[in-house]
């Protein structure tokens, strides 16, 4: 994948350049927020990773420039204001994603990962399926095997987040935000929790675990065993 | 002692006008009176000594011819004679009344030639060689002067007491006015409106001069909170961006060291770092939410779903931990941002999660009273020593029983910044049992919704 990274810290630009290069990414690196522009009709990327605060042209433009040209592509948006505020002004700005340094890199990863995926897994699906889980989102109902599973609203959420980002890692901050509506980490266990019922209702006669925990990451579910 | 209330100022000065003015008018109404009444004492006085020099040359006969020769007189003034001899029978004088009591008597009450009856008063002496001699003036002249000071008077009580209250109302008015403004001022200020000022009316009075050395202190406090906030956020900044550098390459460092030792002392330091990174970004996070800033994305929320929709979410672990969660819900909205509110209430379940043991009750409620709504989550865990529900809201503090659970001691920091952003505040209700802390916000207007309880389990549909 190509990916577009907008960043002025060149400390902060090599970690990511050096981590994303070596999970297989090509990375375009402007330090310049002008520069960047001038460099997304050069080249195609599927993905913008923008620093709100850089010389030239500011991130939060850069985003409302390309949303105004019709531009569809995926921006992840990094942020050192680690503010309540920052967060909704990146959303409402035409971001898709947001996360504020310092960010763990798994976090960076599981984000960009989200976000390439985002256009094939069509946002309009109405089942979704992993290996042997099948999530209807119509009737509301989740099936493993073919036996119906009782799911309440915020596991069938829970399992939708996961189901929608197959094979990719789900951190537990994805998880707080999209299934609590929590933009921050609360001090009790509340995903762990929640992930370890859903995963006991899902496993409950089956051999196979549906719900892998990939240590310091997050969570994610297979396609295949 | 002096009124502590413009109210009681008003009465005080209205009070003392009144009663300077009846005492004014007593005076007034007594020394006129006084010297009318000499006056007509002394001209019947006279005219007794006249009248008895002229009986004790020619007896009371003479007495008689003189009083009706002065009744006779065509300008007789006003004054009446009555002559009796010493068995009492009447020998001269028009004046028609009973004989009042021997000396001066001042209400003597007699019929004037034109049949009315009218007051005098009188000098009933007795003449030499016996019978006696009653000499009276008519007291009609006093008692109209009498009338004239008590109408004079009441009038100008009337219109000093008007004046007194109307003028010490109107001071009052104005007084009152300005200092609401005042108040409206630091209501403004307080509320987060820090480059608000005292309003100046350019008079160079006395509030004028009050507000300008508010005003001076005002931009003292602004210049100085602006210096803190700027040390504070720049502390944090210059703190947090060598941290976050660090820790990127501690990160990659560990990946690095896959499968060796040294792998484990790299993952703690990397924790320890995002132990200090997480303090900093409360604080800051803190600050954000004290300045007040964050009221521009207020929208009008549901609080009961918004309540319901967080305790959904802490169901497993609360449950997990051996604890119950129930709400009680009442309709209401209030003026926030969903995302604050749900932090602060996330803050207060974690605390009961995190301090009480198991078997707690915990119990999230949303009641509508009047134009408050007060969120509360309340447990009947071991609670709060009543001497230190005071002091949970500050920053840094943790109590001695906590000591040992993981945390900064910003939890209910944020809760009362939460609060006091939403125009409310967050205070500990003294309970019997456990902790129970209310967030008081100002509601929204109504909500259609009808009032719902839920216990545990049963708000969480199946789907």
């Amino acid at each position: 994948m190509n990916i577009l990274l907008l960043e002025d810290d060149r400390t902060a630009a090599d970690h990511i350049r050096n981590g994303l290069g070596a999970l297989g990414h090509d990375v375009l690196w402007f330090s310049d927020g002008a520069d960047a522009y001038a460099g997304l009709d050069d080249t195609h990327c599927d993905l913008a990773i923008v620093d709100r605060m850089v010389p030239g042209l500011d991130g939060l433009s850069l985003v409302g420039r390309m949303r105004a040209e019709g531009r569809t592509t995926p921006v992840l948006m990094l942020t050192a204001l680690g503010g309540v505020e920052d967060r909704v002004a990146g959303l409402d700005g035409g971001a898709d994603d947001y996360l504020a340094k310092p960010f763990a890199f798994v976090e960076l990863v599981a984000r960009v990962n989200a976000l390439i995926r985002r256009p094939t897994a069509s946002a309009d699906a109405t089942v979704l399926r992993a290996n042997d889980i099948e999530l209807n989102l119509i009737r509301r109902e989740a099936t493993r095997g073919n036996r119906t599973i009782d799911l309440q609203q915020r596991e069938f959420r829970l399992l939708e987040q996961l189901l929608r980002n197959v094979d990719r890692v789900v951190t537990k901050t994805m998880l707080l935000e999209t299934v609590w509506n929590f933009d921050f980490d609360p001090r009790t266990n509340v995903v762990e929790t929640q992930v370890s019922r859903l995963r006991t209702k899902l496993n409950e006669g089956f051999a196979h675990n549906a719900i892998q925990t990939v240590r310091g990451s997050g969570y994610m579910v297979r396609s295949s065993i | 002692m002096m009124p502590r209330t413009l109210r009681g100022l008003i009465a005080v000065t209205g009070l003392a006008i009144g009663v300077l003015t009846i005492a004014l008018g007593g005076a007034t109404y007594y020394f006129a009176n006084k010297s009318l009444v000499d006056e007509l004492n002394t001209r019947i006085a006279v005219e007794s000594r006249s009248l008895i020099a002229i009986g004790a040359v020619s007896g009371i006969d003479g007495v008689a011819t003189a009083v009706r020769a002065r009744e006779a007189a065509p300008s007789v003034g006003n004054l009446g004679y009555i002559v009796i001899d010493r068995r009492g029978r009447h020998l001269a004088g028009a004046l028609r009344a009973p004989v009042p009591p021997p000396g001066y008597w001042d209400c003597m009450a007699y019929l004037r030639a034109d049949g009315r009856q009218s007051l005098a008063q009188s000098l009933n002496s007795p003449l030499p060689g016996g019978g006696r001699l009653v000499v009276a003036a008519d007291r009609t002249i006093v008692n109209e002067a009498d009338g004239t000071v008590i109408i004079l008077f009441g009038t100008a009580f009337g219109l000093i007491l008007l004046f007194g209250f109307g003028g010490a109302w109107l001071v009052g008015r104005i007084v009152r006015g300005r200092l609401d403004r005042m108040a409206t001022t630091a209501d403004a200020i307080m509320a987060g409106d820090l480059a608000r000022r005292m309003p100046l009316t350019g008079e160079h009075g006395e509030f004028d001069q009050l507000s300008t050395v508010i005003n001076r202190m005002l931009d003292r406090i602004e210049v100085l909170l602006e210096n803190l906030r700027r040390i504070s956020t720049g502390v944090a900044h210059d703190i947090r961006s060598p941290l976050s550098r660090a820790r990127g390459r501690l990160e990659v460092l560990e990946a690095s060291l896959a499968g060796l030792p040294q792998r484990d002392a790299v993952g703690s330091s990397i924790r320890d770092i995002d132990d200090v990174l997480d303090l900093l970004r409360a604080l800051l996070g803190i600050s954000e939410i004290e300045g007040f800033a964050v009221r521009k994305r207020f929208v009008r929320l549901d609080l009961g779903a918004l309540v319901e929709d967080v305790a959904d979410g802490y169901r497993p672990v609360v449950e997990a931990a051996g604890m119950m969660i129930a709400t009680e819900i009442e309709a209401a909205a209030v003026l926030g941002d969903p995302a604050l509110l749900r932090r602060a209430l996330a803050n207060l379940i974690d605390n009961a999660i995190l301090y009480t043991p198991p078997g707690t009750h915990i119990i999230a409620r949303v009641a509508l009273r009047g134009d408050i709504v007060a969120l509360i989550v309340r447990d009947d865990g071991p609670g709060v020593p009543a001497h230190e529900r005071e002091n949970i809201f500050s920053r840094f503090v943790r109590l001695d029983s906590s000591r040992s659970t993981p945390g900064h001691g910003l939890g209910l920091n944020l809760v009362a910044a939460v609060a006091s952003a939403h125009r409310g505040r967050a205070r500990a209700l003294p309970t019997e049992r456990g902790l129970a802390v209310e967030l008081q916000l100002p509601a929204a207007g109504a909500l259609m919704r009808t009032a719902s309880t839920s216990v545990a389990g049963s708000a969480a549909g199946s789907v």
